[in-house]
C-alpha cells in the first residue's frame, strides 16, 4: 500500500538498516538513483492518468546462465524449460492455483501480459562451492560469467548459493554489468533439483518482479510505516512465511488482512499466486521506460 | 572462532533461550527470507547484515561492548540490536530484549 506520514509539513520515513543501506547504494550510484527517480515519476504519472488501454503482450528475450561445480548444479534443459513455463503462467495469470485467491482479492488478480522466450543457455564450470549476493557469479574473473546483452535481454543466473539464499535481483537502472536475476539451482523451475517448498518456479517469479521494479508488499520496514508504492496491496507489518491461513490481519488491515498470496511476499511457492493491477502498472511502466530495450 | 566470523541466523533452531546464530561456513536450509547476520571485530566495530528490498543482504555499521549481561551490539543510532548471552565455537544464543 502507498503511504505517507506527515507531521507539520515534514514527510517522515522510518526505515530499517537494510533500507538505509539500499538508499546509500543509490547515493553511491547517481545514475541508478536518477533512473529510479525517473521511473517513479513515470509510474505515478501513469497511475494518475487512470485506466489505460489494454497493453500489448510483450516478449522478453531471456538468457539462462548455468554456473556449476557439481553435475547436479549443471541443471538439465528440461528444468530450465520448466522455469520459463512457470514464468509464462505467472506473468499471464494462467497459473491454475490463482483459483485459491480469497474472494475479496479475486478482482485484483491481474495479467501482466508479459511472456518470456528462452533464447540462449550458457554453461560455465566454476571452482566456487557456492556464490553469495556479491555478484561474483556475474563475472568471469570471480568464477561466473558476464551478462549477455543486458540492455536487450533478461539475464538469469542459476547456481549454488550459500546460506540457504533462494535468489536476489537488481532493480531497474542499476549497473549494466550486473543486471539481471540470480536463482539458487535448488529453487529453480519445477523439476530436477528444485526442492519443496520452493519447487514451483516462484523464486524466479518473485525476483523478476523486483527486476521489473516491484517492492515487497510490506515495504521493507519492520512495522506499518513502509510502502511498496502500490495502492491495491493492503498495508501490512512485515513478511509472511510458509503457507498462512487466510486472513492474517496486521496494521489495521482487517477484515481481509495481508495479501500474503502475492508473489512479492515471502511465502512458500505454493502460498503465492497473484500480482495486482497496480503492480502490473509498475512493471509495464518499467518496460516502457528504463527497460524499454527488452521489448 | 568468534571475532571476524560471520554469524548467521539459523532461525529454524531458535528456542526459548534465544535466537540461534551459526558460522556462515556451515550449511543452512533454503529460506525465502534473507538471513540476518553479523560480524564482530576486535576493535569494537561490527557489521550487521539484513535482507534488503532486492533480497540481497545489506551491511550496516554497528558497534559492540562487553557487559555483565553479555555482549551488546548497537546500531549507529545507539539502538540495541542483539545481546549475545551464550557462545560456543559453533553457536551463539542471541536475545533481542
Amino acid at each position: 500500500m502507498a503511504k505517507k506520514h506527515r507531521t507539520g509539513g515534514v514527510t517522515l520515513h522510518r526505515s530499517c538498516g537494510a533500507m538505509a543501506a539500499h538508499m546509500m547504494l543509490l547515493e553511491m550510484h547517481p545514475a541508478f538513483r536518477a533512473a529510479q527517480m525517473r521511473l517513479e515519476g513515470a509510474t505515478s504519472k501513469r497511475r494518475d492518468a487512470g485506466a489505460a488501454k489494454k497493453a500489448r503482450v510483450v516478449v522478453i528475450k531471456t538468457v539462462v546462465h548455468v554456473v556449476y561445480r557439481t553435475p547436479d548444479e549443471n541443471i538439465s534443459a528440461a528444468q530450465i524449460k520448466s522455469q520459463i513455463s512457470a514464468l509464462n503462467k505467472d506473468f499471464r495469470a494462467t497459473n491454475p492455483d490463482k483459483s485459491q485467491t480469497p474472494v475479496p482479492f479475486k478482482g485484483l488478480v491481474s495479467d501482466a501480459r508479459i511472456t518470456f522466450k528462452l533464447v540462449k543457455v550458457t554453461r560455465t564450470k566454476t571452482a566456487s562451492n557456492g556464490f553469495s549476493f556479491d555478484d561474483k557469479v556475474k563475472k568471469a574473473s570471480t568464477g561466473g560469467i558476464a551478462p549477455y546483452l543486458p540492455k536487450t535481454h533478461m539475464n538469469l543466473w542459476v547456481c549454488a548459493l550459500t546460506g540457504g539464499l533462494l535468489g536476489y535481483a537488481q532493480f531497474p537502472g542499476g549497473p549494466v554489468n550486473t543486471d539481471g536475476v540470480v536463482c539458487n539451482y535448488l529453487a529453480f523451475g519445477t523439476s530436477g533439483t528444485a526442492q519443496a517448498p520452493f519447487n514451483k518456479g516462484r523464486t524466479a517469479t518473485h525476483e523478476v518482479g523486483h527486476y521489473l521494479n516491484l517492492r515487497h508488499i510490506w515495504g521493507d520496514t519492520p512495522d506499518c510505516s513502509g510502502s511498496d508504492m502500490v495502492a491495491d496491496t493492503p498495508n501490512c507489518a512485515g513478511p509472511n512465511f510458509g503457507t498462512p491461513a487466510w486472513p492474517v490481519v496486521t496494521c489495521n488491515n482487517g477484515p481481509n488482512g495481508d495479501m500474503f498470496m502475492n508473489y512479492m511476499d515471502y511465502t512458500d511457492d505454493a502460498g503465492m499466486f497473484m500480482f495486482t493491477a497496480q503492480q502490473v502498472l509498475r512493471m509495464r511502466t518499467t518496460l516502457d521506460t528504463v527497460r524499454a530495450g527488452l521489448t | 572462532m568468534f571475532y571476524d566470523v560471520r554469524w548467521v541466523h539459523a532461525f529454524e533452531d531458535d528456542h526459548a533461550e534465544g535466537d540461534v546464530y551459526r558460522p556462515a561456513a556451515g550449511t543452512f536450509p533454503l529460506a525465502r527470507r534473507p538471513r540476518e547476520a553479523f560480524e564482530l571485530h576486535r576493535d569494537g566495530s561490527a557489521l550487521v547484515f539484513q535482507g534488503g528490498p532486492d533480497d540481497r543482504s545489506m551491511a550496516d555499521d554497528a558497534t559492540w561492548t562487553d557487559t555483565p549481561k553479555g555482549i551488546v551490539v548497537v546500531d549507529a543510532r545507539g539502538g540495541v540490536l542483539y545481546r549475545i548471552v551464550e557462545r560456543t565455537p559453533t553457536q551463539l544464543i542471541v536475545r533481542r530484549d
